[in-house]
């Protein structure tokens, strides 16, 4: 395994930034309902269910190696399908989040923008960061924290003056049907899971406070988030396919109006670490397998999320399975299942270590 | 190592320009190739929609084009054949709908403002008297209405107390909202310019009557979106007293009886601007508090009477708040709202609270 020299902090603060992008793409076609306040609910349930999750991959890792490092050392060469099926993740994961900007640029920005173009661009940055390595990303992300925290607050603080608590619809007043929706998608959204089975090992510190100083300051921003959207937009958030963006373009002070702008770059900032994290990632997982650190499987794997992305935006079939909650939720309970796996031993070499 | 360096740098502007001209612009319109539009009027001729548009280069050098089509974004595209140029609509202020599309229902044209790219949903919406045309086309001063003008005709409800400030985002949750109607201020073309005549308010998106300018400030301060305004006072012993409210506070409560009761609060504290009669009677502060008071609740109960229950809108939210604080009673109820409006109980109480500064000082310089 490679020395870095990444604290939990900053690592946690880099799945935060990738884990905004999940709150600031919902909408009601997502979350399955027209009620979207009962999505902060989700997320806590969504929450609960991580810590289960986390379990085996905290338990995997007590030795001081990732999960696929420890599929490899227990399982053989058989062990090499636990690091490919989380380069799958990965490349599927990324795939879907770049399919699901582009959308965000073609339906809500501009329908004639050059998308492909543009998360081509993003991706190329990424890789530039997943070749320069982890404590590049790392440090960049912690610049990007700032900044997100700041461009949120300016927006949320400017638009909580249009909240009124008569747009809000009481709890659960479907039922439970659309925050079950809600948990499968805030867990298909969710990879931090996976890039800690393969990334964990490399963090200094204490990562359990990390991991729950994730877990509570996600579920603030998502709190408040789907407050705002709530109280703000009322029902017309669900006739738009990205109510944040709508809450962005509400925002004035005085002549500076339509801060929707901010909403684009806080969007491209997390998409670009969140990006950078999972092309580091894949290279880890190509690492335990070859034994040597190359840069071929970055360019791979990024060359496989633009494919899928650019696939995903224009077919509507792909699209369907990409975005759809369900399948990648799945993807994620897998991804969770790996630890155990990879904690089979089966190969002789393995069962001295 | 060289070699390396000298294809990144290469690789790097490769891509610079690459990016440059694909997102910078190139191709895209220029500013003076755009119609910036700054209001739209959409009207129903009985086959197409009729939109006339108000567009400028710059702010103080305003256009005016009409064209017609099925939908309002045909009609709107057709603009580039008079003009040549392309429509945008980002810096759009404000939306007028004639009579004619809101008694057709502005369900088909409304969608190209809510679902567009390009539209906002914090524009200013309208209902014009007649056509939509008219407004957009009234003068004044010999010169087009600036539009900035017109839509500050909706703020100016929360200072004059009788017209309602309503966006695209508060229409169609007025509509999409569980147990609410929407509602649009009224314009017509007055003797200076345009004027806020009414407020309409709909079932659904269909128009089904309006209210008063003096009903509108009763449903303002019930729904407590009442800044100030002039309330004029007349008594046969006081005169004319024009009272100027400065602080309005309106809250509606439920109580769940066989039938639910609504109880409306309106809290008003006002100044004396202006008496005619004798103010130095015995209790002429009462008087005028006790006249008030009437004379709000009289307000609150005609907009209730015209829209709740004469024309079964209800605008007040009055199922709204059933929705969210009782929410096993309305989804039981729920779907008989309309008749239940009617059967329900409406109880409408003002406090009115004339401050008393300015007779505590004359009596202080008296003595």
């Amino acid at each position: 395994m490679e020395k870095t020299n990444i604290s939990a902090r900053q690592f946690f603060v880099a799945m935060f930034v990738s884990q905004v992008q999940v709150t600031i793409a919902l909408n009601a076609q997502y979350t399955g309902g027209e009620t979207i306040l009962d999505s902060f609910f989700s997320y806590l349930l969504a929450m609960a269910a991580g810590i289960v999750i986390a379990l085996p991959i905290w338990m995997a890792q007590r030795g001081g190696r990732s999960v696929p490092a420890l599929a490899m050392e227990n399982l053989g060469r058989a062990g090499a399908v636990v690091p490919l099926a989380y380069c799958l993740y990965f490349v599927v994961a990324g795939g879907s989040s770049l399919a699901l900007f582009q959308i965000f640029l073609m339906d809500t920005v501009n329908p004639d923008f050059a998308t492909g173009l543009v998360i081509a661009a993003l991706l190329g940055t990424a890789v530039y960061g997943g070749l320069r390595g982890i404590e590049t990303v790392m440090r960049c992300a912690g610049c990007v924290f700032v900044v997100m925290l700041l461009g949120c607050g300016l927006v949320f603080g400017i638009v909580a003056s249009r909240f009124d608590s008569r747009r809000l619809d009481p709890l659960f007043y479907n039922g439970m049907t659309q925050t079950w929706r809600g948990v499968a998608l805030f867990l298909a959204r969710t990879s931090v899971f996976a890039d800690m089975a393969v990334l964990l090992p490399q963090v200094r510190g204490r990562k359990a406070w990390g991991f729950v100083g994730w877990a509570a300051g996600t579920a603030g921003f998502i709190g408040v988030t789907v407050l705002l959207i709530a109280g703000c937009l009322g029902r017309y958030a669900y006739t738009q396919n990205f109510p944040v963006y709508v809450l962005g373009s509400l925002t004035e002070v005085r002549s500076l109006q339509r801060l929707d702008a901010v909403f684009t770059g806080v969007w491209i900032m997390g998409l670009i670490i969140k990006l950078a994290v999972d092309l580091y990632a894949c290279q880890v997982c190509f690492a335990c397998m070859t034994g040597k650190r190359r840069k071929w499987p970055v360019w791979a794997a990024a060359g496989a999320m633009l494919v899928l992305a650019l696939l995903g935006a224009r077919t509507s079939g792909l699209q369907g399975i990409l975005l759809d909650p369900k399948y990648l939720a799945v993807c994620t309970l897998v991804s969770a299942l790996l630890p155990l796996v990879a904690s089979i031993k089966l190969h002789r070499k393995g069962r001295g270590s | 190592m060289r070699r390396r360096t000298i294809a990144a740098a290469v690789l790097a502007v490769v891509l610079a320009v690459v990016l440059a001209l694909s997102l910078g612009g190139c191709g895209y319109p220029e500013l003076y190739e755009r119609v910036i539009i700054h209001g739209i009027g959409v009207d129903w001729d009985g086959q197409d929609y009729r939109v006339t548009v108000r567009s400028s280069a710059t702010s103080e050098d305003e256009e005016l084009f009409t064209c017609e089509g099925r939908t309002v974004l045909e009609a709107l595209s057709d603009l580039s054949l008079t003009t040549g140029r392309e429509p945008f609509y980002s810096h759009n202020y404000l939306v007028v709908f004639g009579m004619d599309c809101a008694q057709r229902g502005l369900n088909e044209c409304i969608d190209f403002f809510v679902r567009y790219y390009n539209t906002r949903p914090a524009v200013k919406m309208f209902l014009a008297e007649g056509t939509a045309e008219e407004i957009l086309s009234t003068e004044k001063d010999g010169k087009p209405m600036k539009m900035s003008e017109l839509q500050a005709l909706g703020q100016g409800g929360r200072y004059n107390g009788q017209a309602a400030q309503v966006e695209i985002l508060d229409f169609v949750n007025g509509v999409l909202c569980e147990g609410s109607s929407p509602v649009l201020p009224v314009l017509r073309p007055g003797g200076e310019g345009v004027e806020a005549a009414a407020t309409a308010y709909f079932h659904g998106y269909q128009v089904a009557g309006s209210l008063t300018r003096e009903q509108t400030r009763g449903w303002l301060a019930a729904m407590d979106q009442l800044d100030m305004g002039e309330l004029v006072v007349e008594g046969e012993d006081m005169g004319s007293v024009t009272l100027s409210l400065r602080s309005v506070g309106g809250d509606i409560r439920i109580r769940m009886e066989e039938q639910p009761v609504f109880y409306i609060d309106v809290q008003v504290d006002a100044d004396i601007s202006s008496a005619d009669g004798n103010t130095n009677q015995p209790d002429f502060y009462g008087k005028i508090e006790a006249t008030a008071k009437e004379l709000v609740e009289d307000e609150v109960r005609g907009a209730i009477r015209q829209a709740v229950e004469e024309d079964g809108c209800d605008i007040f939210g009055f199922g709204n708040q059933l929705y969210r604080e009782y929410p096993e009673y309305w989804r039981e109820n729920g779907e008989r709202w309309p008749d239940l409006m009617v059967e329900c109980q409406y109880q409408v109480l003002a406090s009115v609270k004339v401050r008393r500064l300015e007779q505590e000082n004359r009596r202080g310089l008296g003595g």
